[in-house]
């Protein structure tokens, strides 16, 4: 079985954005949903001055928080690690956008479900790779399958410098110097997740209905999270 | 509950734009049976064509369903493109489908009021009008004004065809002074062997924003195998925040910073003895020029350490041959100042001390490719033009600006009348109310003008002035002439049929020059055009076609002998002396200068924008809708500016509001915002009235020898808004 995993270099990454559009285009997004984001971020005073560029998307987490609270398996874990979304099933209930430690979910407002980057599997399934790699103009990122000795995201994961985000299938080559806490953080499994999923999810499925639920879970999420994603995946500029 | 299945209908709709809908569906099996009856039903065509997001005219290749364009790629086979294409190119279905396209022909009846009119109606008033108008004051009478595109010969051979001299570019707006600096100087313009430079110097150009696909992978690739990239720039560009070092020189100051380097090469002998040797004129006229161009002489000028520059000239001088100045597009961020042959000029010069003329990661000239001349051409030769240019282009005044033309003089030229009345204008691919400096200005010659006619797949601000409106077919709906690319030849061709009652441009000068009675040097077809240019080659019209790109037969660039009048690169140039400049580099402080009270206010690209031909694009607008105002933290507190705030920018000609953009990122002298914002056109609906026009602010100022357009030499103060 397959092991996807993606590897952005970037010192080949020069903040152009094609990768952005690329994916927009890809999956015919509305221009306010970007699966795959490039950050900009400054150090410095003048005249020493820094700006590096982070590239952002779902991490395809091992263990991903956003398939716990999904309260129908519209979102679930492939077994050759692709975190995909069921758009037949999904309610749009947006709980997984709100569990996200990364804020890789998008909401498309006209279809009333939520979305992100899948590695583009459907474009995997015809032979291509993902939107975003194929026109990189810098040739910074590599996708490929981790079990496949010939794939090229083994040799470039074997290069001096990656640094494999933990717990994720996301590994990144920092230019000199970015901080590491500007990249995203290694995954941990939000407490408040196994909370939802053993309490909340059937409390808020039995009284409530869901959307009330949702509405507890916001509010829940965000008083948890707020404070400590500062500097973790989003929320840079 | 709610039910998200897709139906034939929202299958249709999302199709409509993307092969998206594939997402919905998972990759481990296909359960929605009316898409798969939809999918089979209709096949996924592939044509190979060419982008026209920007001007670099990338490979693509458009993937059609339904009759409609789903997705682009860039064309594996394009040596411009490899298969990769840029934020914009990979927008260009939003442009294609923006449902404030153009779709008819228009016709002015009072201030931003339009009427329709029909295509046959439209092409017999502009040529009778035409037709008055050259009777009246001669054909010379007309301009016509263009971003050069794959038409351009087109507009010129029917410009010339008609009897008038006027056809003319945006070069002053860009590359004049470049090249004006490299004409004299090596008889033509070089490009770079950018995957194989060891050491580039940037001067101010921003080649990750300002972005030609193919340059961007090389010099990444390069930067890989290990050259060091430096930016000379006072701004923090996203070129030179990725470069491996910023030089965050004073504004308009690198002709100094690069006359230094020039001293220290010589005086260290560190340059390339036997190539100046062997190849240069005018080495000893430099050498007593440059002596007093010290590195501490350039430290006050620059505020760079004269350490620096030292250091600079050296790791130059170790990388040479592969170590190149860009020639960019603005011959040095000079080249947008008055000084700025001169900052070419140094360019030029040091680039030759460096010996890099045909070396691998040097300077480069383009092969040679036998295409047949349009004289081949069925019908009668055109009539010779004997009208003087309106502008004074390669004349007495302007001798070296031949060619280049000076688009920013036109409304000195309508007002003052003189050399004689132009009172006509065709704009095609061309937007100089925002484009040249002082739009106001630029605006009322609009006005004062008898016709103006504007040909474009959008409202740009020029068209919104224009007594009639043409509306062309996007790219993705057109064909064109050839491109030639590098070692190749390629073809925009249509895609799919266009969406409203356009035209390809072609149609548009064809049925124009019958109307007003010189049809007959339009006696061919676009296929005949292509096929009798492309003869040579053994390629016609019809395999490009098929194939898109077709690699051809090219001869080597010849370095022995350079078009210079002494064949060879002229350090001390014999064009300029007799243009009355200095025949040596010289360095030429800005024409103006900031002091505590105000900035310098710089301009430029971003990646995701090109000129103002994007901000209506729904992608692009979405990543960046706005520009803001750079301005540097020291200077912001003293005027109680904060990040984000609503400021007032004033010039001697113009006043915008703009959001600041406090910043470490830019030389405190200088204040900078992004190029192409603040459409003042109410029907772009996305672009309209977003953001700033920096054109509003700066005057019309003309550059020495080259006729460019100086438009960094204006002074703005900046105050916060309520």
């Amino acid at each position: 079985m397959a092991r996807f995993a993606m590897l952005v270099d970037l010192r080949k990454c020069v903040g152009c954005q094609a990768c952005t559009v690329a994916c927009q285009q890809q999956w015919g997004l509305e221009p306010e949903q970007r699966f795959t984001k490039v950050e900009a971020i400054e150090y410095g005073e003048f005249p020493n001055v820094s700006r590096k560029f982070v590239t952002t998307q779902c991490m395809h987490c091992d263990q991903p928080p956003c398939q716990e609270v999904c309260p129908t398996g519209a979102t679930y874990k492939r077994a050759d690690g692709i975190v995909v979304i069921d758009e037949d099933k999904c309610v749009g209930c947006q709980y997984c956008l709100t569990a996200c430690p990364y804020g890789a979910r998008t909401y498309n407002q006209e279809k009333g479900i939520v979305q992100k980057c899948s590695f583009c599997a459907a474009r995997l399934a015809t032979g291509k790779e993902p939107a975003c790699v194929s026109t990189c103009l810098g040739q910074a990122r590599i996708f490929g399958d981790l079990d496949d000795p010939k794939s090229p995201i083994v040799k470039a994961a074997s290069q001096p410098g990656v640094l494999k985000v933990k717990g994720t299938a996301m590994m990144y080559i920092p230019p000199k110097g970015l901080n590491r806490a500007d990249l995203p953080a290694d995954a941990t499994f939000p407490s408040y997740v196994s909370t939802w999923k053993g309490v909340v999810q059937p409390a808020g499925k039995a009284l409530l209905g869901l959307t009330t639920g949702a509405v507890l879970l916001s509010l829940m999420i965000n008083s948890v999270t707020h404070g400590k994603s500062d500097g973790e995946g989003e929320g840079r500029s | 509950m709610l039910n998200h299945k897709l139906s034939r209908r929202t299958f249709l709709k999302a199709t409509a734009v993307t092969t998206g809908a594939m997402a919905a569906l998972g990759a481990e099996g296909l359960s929605l049976e009316s898409w798969q009856k939809a999918a089979a039903a209709s096949p996924e065509t592939i044509v190979p064509t060419i982008c026209e997001m920007c001007g670099v005219k990338c490979g693509i290749l458009a993937y059609v369903k339904n009759g409609r364009v789903v997705k682009i790629e860039g064309n594996p086979k394009h040596p411009f493109s490899n298969g990769r294409l840029c934020a914009r190119g990979n927008a260009g279905i939003k442009t294609l489908y923006d449902p404030d396209r153009l779709r008819q022909p228009l016709k002015r009846v009072g201030e931003g009021k339009f009427v329709p009119i029909s295509w046959e109606k439209a092409i017999a008033e502009i040529a009778a009008k035409l037709k008055e108008l050259k009777g009246k004051y001669g054909p010379e009478t007309l301009v016509w004004a263009c971003h050069p595109e794959l038409i351009a010969p087109w507009e010129k051979r029917f410009t010339e065809a008609f009897g008038s001299p006027n056809f003319t570019g945006h070069a002053p707006t860009c590359y004049s002074n470049r090249n004006v600096a490299y004409n004299v100087t090596y008889g033509t313009l070089p490009g770079v062997d950018y995957g194989n430079v060891k050491y580039y110097l940037s001067p101010g150009r921003n080649i990750t924003e300002g972005i030609n696909n193919a340059v961007v992978q090389k010099i990444v690739a390069a930067r890989q195998n290990g050259a060091k990239l430096v930016a000379l720039d006072p701004r923090l560009s996203n070129f030179a925040a990725w470069a491996d070092e910023w030089i965050p020189l004073r504004p308009g100051t690198d002709g100094a910073f690069l006359l230094a380097l020039i001293h220290v090469l010589i005086k260290e002998n560190l340059y390339d003895e036997t190539f100046v040797r062997e190849k240069t004129v005018g080495f000893e006229e430099l050498k007593a020029e440059v002596e007093k161009y010290t590195p501490e002489w350039a430290e006050k000028i620059t505020g760079i350490k004269a350490a620096t520059i030292v250091r600079i000239a050296r790791e130059m001088a170790a990388a040479r041959p592969a170590a190149v100045v860009d020639p960019a597009w603005h011959g040095g961020l000079g080249g947008m100042y008055h000084n700025g042959v001169q900052a070419g000029r140094a360019a030029a010069c040091l680039n030759a001390l460096l010996g890099n003329l045909g070396a691998k990661g040097g300077l480069t000239f383009s092969p040679g490719m036998n295409l047949a001349k349009e004289d081949k051409l069925p019908g009668p030769p055109l009539p010779k033009v004997t009208a003087k240019r309106w502008d004074g282009a390669g004349g007495e005044k302007w001798p070296l600006a031949k060619g280049l033309g000076l688009i920013q003089t036109l409304p000195e030229v309508v007002e003052s009348g003189k050399p004689y009345p132009v009172k006509a204008l065709i704009v095609s691919h061309m937007n100089p109310v925002r484009s040249c400096p002082d739009s106001q200005r630029f605006i009322a010659t609009l006005k004062k003008l008898e016709l103006v006619v504007a040909i474009d797949i959008q409202m740009s601000d020029t068209a919104y002035h224009a007594h009639y409106v043409l509306p062309e077919s996007s790219y993705l709906e057109r064909s064109d002439p050839f491109e030639v690319a590098g070692p190749t030849i390629a073809l925009r061709q249509p895609v799919v049929t266009p969406l409203g009652d356009t035209k390809g441009e072609d149609e548009i000068i064809k049925e124009l020059a019958e109307a007003v009675g010189i049809g007959e040097f339009f006696n061919f077809s676009l296929k005949e055009y292509n096929n009798t240019l492309l003869a040579p080659l053994g390629i016609t019209h019809e395999q490009l076609e098929k194939e898109g790109v077709i690699k051809v037969e090219t001869t080597p660039p010849k370095y022995d002998k350079l078009p210079t009048p002494s064949g060879k690169i002229e350090l001390a140039s014999e064009l300029m002396r007799k243009a009355g400049g200095p025949a040596v580099p010289t360095w030429e402080p800005p024409l103006v200068q900031p002091d505590r009270s105000n900035f310098r206010l710089l301009h430029g690209h971003v990646a995701m924008h090109t000129h103002t031909s994007t901000q209506n694009n729904g992608w692009l607008h979405g990543l960046m809708p706005e520009n803001e105002l750079w301005i540097h933290p020291s200077r912001a507190k003293e005027l109680g500016i904060k990040n984000g705030d609503l400021v007032e920018v004033e010039s001697s000609v113009g006043r915008v509001r703009i959001k600041a953009r406090v910043t470490e990122g830019i030389h405190p002298e200088a204040v900078f915002m992004a190029h192409g914002f603040g459409s003042m056109v109410p029907t772009q609906h996305l672009a309209y009235n977003r953001g700033a026009n920096h054109s509003l602010l700066v005057p019309i100022l003309t550059a020495n020898f080259s006729g460019a357009a100086a438009q960094c030499e204006v002074l703005v103060k900046v105050k916060k808004v309520g």
